[in-house]
């Protein structure tokens, strides 16, 4: 505490003191595209400061009156450097061009990738779309998701599963926005490819810890996925066919001005019909598509308006089961520069995902989902050449339907049942301020306060000693708990939850090219995610916290390594994290989620933690490019009983939780063959996750049975494989627009057989273990344009 | 749900299966109990068989001079004793103890005691009533994709409270686990699909047993299925009073039958 108050006494003299200060700000673009550039830097040489473009590319940094030498720069593209004089308040907008091939070759450091060691942000990855595009993946298709797990700490269950782990979190703790709204499915096909159409994303930002005060209601991660804005000065179409999809994006001004922009970009599959060449079966249908829609208009020099769509679909059927689940988000966001110190963004943000079923032998539909209303206010406040302060507040309306039941057709005998909507408030108000304390020392200081309150209109169940979930000594089970009456909240809330959560993140710059960052954060998840499958499936359910579920609540602690090399051609990092979680949703054995009303019955309550260290050396530039990743981590997990009584899951003691990886590798390689041909390779290892084997095996019944062992006492075997591929670009001719590509590749090179799945047949001479690998080696072949 | 989107892309897609050696964890033996308590019958049997290594082939079983007592106690304290019976009842290494002076009453609690290996193992159930059925129809459907031929049944729900029901189907051994879904007002209907036309049994049962019965469904039925759900230990109803860690396997179950015989309804042409 005694820390804190130094601190904003610093801040505050330092305030005072200052001499008359005069605002230098505006925003950075892409010059061909007219696209605003995201973390651009715009460095001021003399005295050794710097700042960088927010995600509006707009910049604005405040300075004693004096002439100044300024950088303006961002990687790969070209840099601007000019004088200014300074004094008065300064407004001036920059367009960069992207650097050609020659030029590459000898450019200063300013374009160069490399690791920002200065600024107070841990555990943080950027990663460049054209970055996510030379990772091969399964069938050729891009996807930005799948290529986080080439990140350190950052790993997946395997093929065909949805969504990705961070630092030994589950798949439920990471935020992930797409222009700012919430997805919860990021994947199509049950995994098999990301819901994002690669070609419309302009930036995707992974946080790992050090998340800052502004985001929050995940414990784990935050994946911040920026849309491009759209070309504000040609028409550009862009596109792709696949063995699985085709994707196209339509980009432009509206205008002649080129103060506005649109983009639609579309994917559709046709994997049913490539499934069919290969196989008769019948009764099949197999699809997804999704369509992203943007629009932005500069209302005038101070005010900007973006209004953006996203649809995601996937649609399946199988004889009588048919199923179709997706997103669905609309924004509208208004940029509004106050003054040449105080930067705004409010934002209007809904959110839906859906999930139905219909059952033909029930003459039976079946639907539930998530709707989110968010309305968000942000603030950036650039005080002074050494102080940055952000601040604002969200609040989020939830909306959970688990489930409906209706006929689906005529002289159908099923009921209509409609289990009770679930509604809640998530909150939040947050200040953080990014201070550099003198030349060596920046502090990132934050304090989010969030609030949820669980909403009445429910009928709740009450239990004998306010236990939903009682263990019976003799038979050694949890059973659920004695129903004293029910309670209806009417207006009333049936909780409320308030917390802080402090940030803190501190970078000491060791030299010119080493910094050791420390960070701590506290986040608190009110939303959860109820999944008893070996995989996390699309019907997974989202319970509200609330009289009978606790908030997750995780501490955060990391500290790294921060190097560039002299010559700038390598940048390494090294981070140690431990995070520990409480209230983390253990279940009961056998639990099925499906159409229960009341889950707290099934659920114990345990704590989890994980610590791990990761490594990541980069090669920046050259013809050869690319990252070795490596991470050496555990996640355990533990649910005690001490609040439900009995011994908890597996006697109370610590156990392996499903996202726990010993080692994760990868190494990721981009190599430039000749102007026309590249090529590059990925390459993945993890240890197996932990699963739970029979112990041994009896007869009951008619049945052959496993008996199982305590929960993941066992391990799948380690997961890798190699990828490669080869592009090769259509020859260039400037006068010819049309810019096509081939892109070849083969995924799982040596025919690794990994083990995806593993189950346990039955049969009187004994028993056997078989393993199920979804992919053996699989060539394929896509051609990508753009004119 | 589940497992059909993974067999698209398993058709599609390169996939492989392979029977592999894994280590298991430490291999335990425990008791495995099991009933034939049906309302009506005169025989009521107890069996009882070992666990043994996973990989291995089936075992001989318990050795009977480990077993020092077998009974059943009624609610109102009538206990009866059980003897093992030679022969042909033997089998898949299950022994077979068996009484025929246990008269079998609906709503009445039945108390098992087995004595093995000087530990002492309790089980309790209660025999619930099971309704007759109503009425019954086939249904032919044509399908979009394909031709189904169902068969709905109708029966009254007996108790006030939750009943369990179970369907199956002795020759398929398809079990289907009835839920509130198929409640309209006092009666229940259930429509199966996969039967062989001969018959069909009808149980209403603890909620335990119904619950237990699924997990031995989904344990037994397993495969290709990435969304099933996590696999774990199944306990019965039955548990070990002197050593509580040497849990046995199985369930005494005590029901009363209902048994639809197929049939006696028409069949569609």
């Amino acid at each position: 505490m005694k820390n804190i108050q130094l601190l904003i006494f610093i801040i505050f003299v330092n305030t005072i003191s200052s001499q008359q200060l005069y605002t230098f700000s505006g925003i950075v673009k892409d010059k061909d595209s007219g696209e605003t550039l995201i973390d651009a830097t715009i460095m001021i040489s003399d005295i050794n400061r710097g700042v960088t473009t927010n995600e509006y590319g707009y910049f604005s940094i405040n300075l004693p009156s004096s002439t100044y030498k300024v950088i303006i720069s961002y990687i790969g593209y070209e840099f601007i450097e000019e004088t200014i004089e300074l004094n008065k308040n300064i407004r001036e907008n920059y367009s960069l061009s992207m650097l050609s091939s020659e030029l590459e070759e000898v450019s200063l450091s300013y374009n160069y990738k490399k690791l920002n060691l200065r600024k107070a942000e841990t555990s943080v990855h950027k990663l460049n779309i054209e970055e996510v595009k030379s990772i091969p993946m399964v069938l050729g298709e891009i996807d930005p998701i799948k290529s986080l797990s080439s990140l350190p700490g950052v790993s997946n269950a395997g093929e065909n599963t949805i969504g990705f782990n961070v630092r030994g979190g589950a798949a439920d703790q990471n935020l992930i926005t797409i222009d700012e709204a919430v997805i919860y499915n990021p994947n199509h096909l049950i995994g098999l490819v990301s819901s994002f159409n690669g070609d419309a994303i302009k930036s995707m930002k992974l946080y790992k810890g050090g998340i800052p005060a502004k985001y929050g209601g995940r414990i784990s991660s935050y994946l911040d996925i920026k849309l491009k804005d759209g070309n504000t000065k040609h028409i550009k179409v862009e596109g792709g066919i696949g063995v699985v999809s085709s994707r196209l994006m339509i980009e432009g001004p509206i205008n002649n001005k080129e103060n506005g922009s649109f983009l639609i970009s579309g994917r559709t599959s046709y994997v049913e019909n490539v499934a069919k060449i290969f196989t008769d079966i019948k009764g099949f249908r197999l699809g997804f598509y999704d369509l992203n829609a943007k629009v932005n208009y500069n209302l005038n020099e101070n005010n900007r308006l973006f209004i953006s769509s996203y649809l995601g679909k996937d649609d399946i059927r199988w004889n009588e089961i048919h199923n179709d689940f997706g997103n669905f988000t609309s924004i509208i966001r208004w940029n509004n520069i106050i003054n040449n110190k105080l930067f705004s963004n409010l934002s209007l943000i809904h959110s839906n995902y859906e999930y139905n079923l219909k059952l033909d032998y029930k003459a039976m539909s079946w639907e539930s989902g998530i709707k989110s209303y968010n309305v968000k206010y942000d603030l950036s406040n650039n005080y002074s050449d050494v102080l940055n302060i952000e601040y604002g507040l969200a609040s989020t309306y939830y909306v959970l339907n688990p489930g409906y039941i209706t006929p689906s057709e005529a002289g159908s005998l099923i009921v209509v049942k409609k289990l009770q909507d679930k509604k809640a408030i998530e909150s939040a108000l947050y200040i953080s301020a990014d201070y550099e304390l003198n030349d060596n020392i920046s502090i990132r200081l934050g304090l989010r306060y969030s609030m949820f309150h669980r909403l009445g209109n429910y009928t709740l169940k009450l239990y004998q000693n306010n236990a939903p979930i009682i263990y019976d000594d003799q038979l050694g089970v949890y059973t659920k708990g004695i129903v004293t009456s029910e309670k209806d909240y009417g207006s009333e809330s049936i909780a409320v939850f308030s917390e802080p959560e402090p940030r803190l993140a501190i970078s000491f710059v060791l030299d010119d090219h080493n910094s050791l960052k420390f960070g701590y954060n506290r986040t608190i998840q009110y939303m959860h995610l109820l999944s008893n499958t070996i995989s996390p499936t699309p019907y997974d359910n989202w319970i509200p916290s609330g009289k009978y579920i606790e908030p997750k609540k995780a501490n955060q602690y990391n500290i790294g390594l921060y190097n560039n090399s002299d010559d700038y051609i390598y940048s390494t990092q090294i981070e140690a994290y431990y995070k520990e979680t409480k209230n983390i949703l253990d279940y009961i054995d056998g639990v099925d989620f499906i159409a229960i009303e009341n889950v707290e019955q099934n659920i114990l309550r345990g704590e989890a933690v994980s610590y791990g260290l990761e490594l990541m050396v980069k090669k920046n530039k050259g013809n050869f490019t690319g990252w070795i990743s490596c991470t050496i981590s555990k996640a355990k997990q533990r649910a005690k009983g001490d609040i439900e009584g009995g011994p908890g899951v597996n006697n109370g003691d610590w156990y392996y939780s499903n996202q726990d990886r010993l080692i994760d590798i990868s190494i990721v390689g981009m190599n430039k063959l000749t102007k026309r041909w590249s090529t590059g390779f990925n390459f993945t290892y993890q240890t197996g996750r932990p699963s739970t084997f029979p112990e041994s095996r009896y007869s009951y019944g008619d049945f052959l049975l496993p008996s199982y062992s305590d929960r993941n006492t066992d391990r799948y075997t380690p997961y890798h494989h190699l990828d490669i591929f080869f592009t090769r670009k259509r020859k260039a001719n400037q006068r010819r627009r049309w810019k096509g590509e081939w892109v070849y590749s083969i995924y799982n090179v040596y025919n690794r057989q990994n083990m995806d799945l593993i189950y346990f047949d039955n049969e009187e001479e004994g028993g056997s273990a078989t393993k199920f690998s979804y992919f053996g080696i699989v060539p394929s072949i896509s051609y990508n344009f753009k004119f | 749900m589940k497992a059909f989107c993974i067999l698209i892309i398993v058709f599609v897609l390169s996939s492989c299966t392979e029977i592999i050696e894994v280590e298991t964890s430490s291999e335990k033996e425990r008791l495995v109990i099991e009933s034939s308590f049906v309302l009506g019958k005169p025989i009521t049997r107890i069996y009882l068989s070992v666990s043994y290594p996973y990989f291995e082939a089936l075992n001989d079983g318990i050795n009977p001079s480990d077993v020092s007592e077998v009974s059943v106690t009624t609610s109102k304290g009538n206990t009866c004793r059980y003897h093992l019976i030679q022969g042909d009842y033997n089998y898949m290494g299950k022994y077979t103890y068996q009484s025929d002076e246990l008269l079998l009453k609906l709503d009445e609690t039945y108390t098992l005691k087995i004595v093995y290996k000087n530990e002492i193992y309790i089980g309790k159930e209660t025999l619930l009533e099971t309704p007759e059925v109503n009425r019954g129809n086939f249904n032919y459907n044509q399908g979009i994709y394909s031709d189904t031929t169902y068969f709905t049944f109708f029966f009254d729900d007996l108790y006030v409270e939750d009943n369990f029901y179970i369907i199956q189907d002795y020759s398929d051994r398809i079990y289907y686990f009835v839920d509130d879904n198929n409640k309209s007002d006092d009666e229940v209907w259930v429509r199966i699909t996969e039967f062989d036309y001969s018959n069909v049994v009808l149980l209403n049962t603890s909620e335990h047993y119904q619950k237990y019965m699924s997990v031995l469904v989904s344990q037994r039925d397993v495969q290709y299925d990435p969304y099933a759900n996590a696999t774990s230990i199944a306990k019965g109803n039955c548990y070990n009073k002197t050593n509580p860690d040497n849990y046995p396997l199985g369930y005494f179950s005590v029901l009363d039958e209902k048994v639809i015989h197929l049939p006696d309804y028409i069949v569609p042409n």
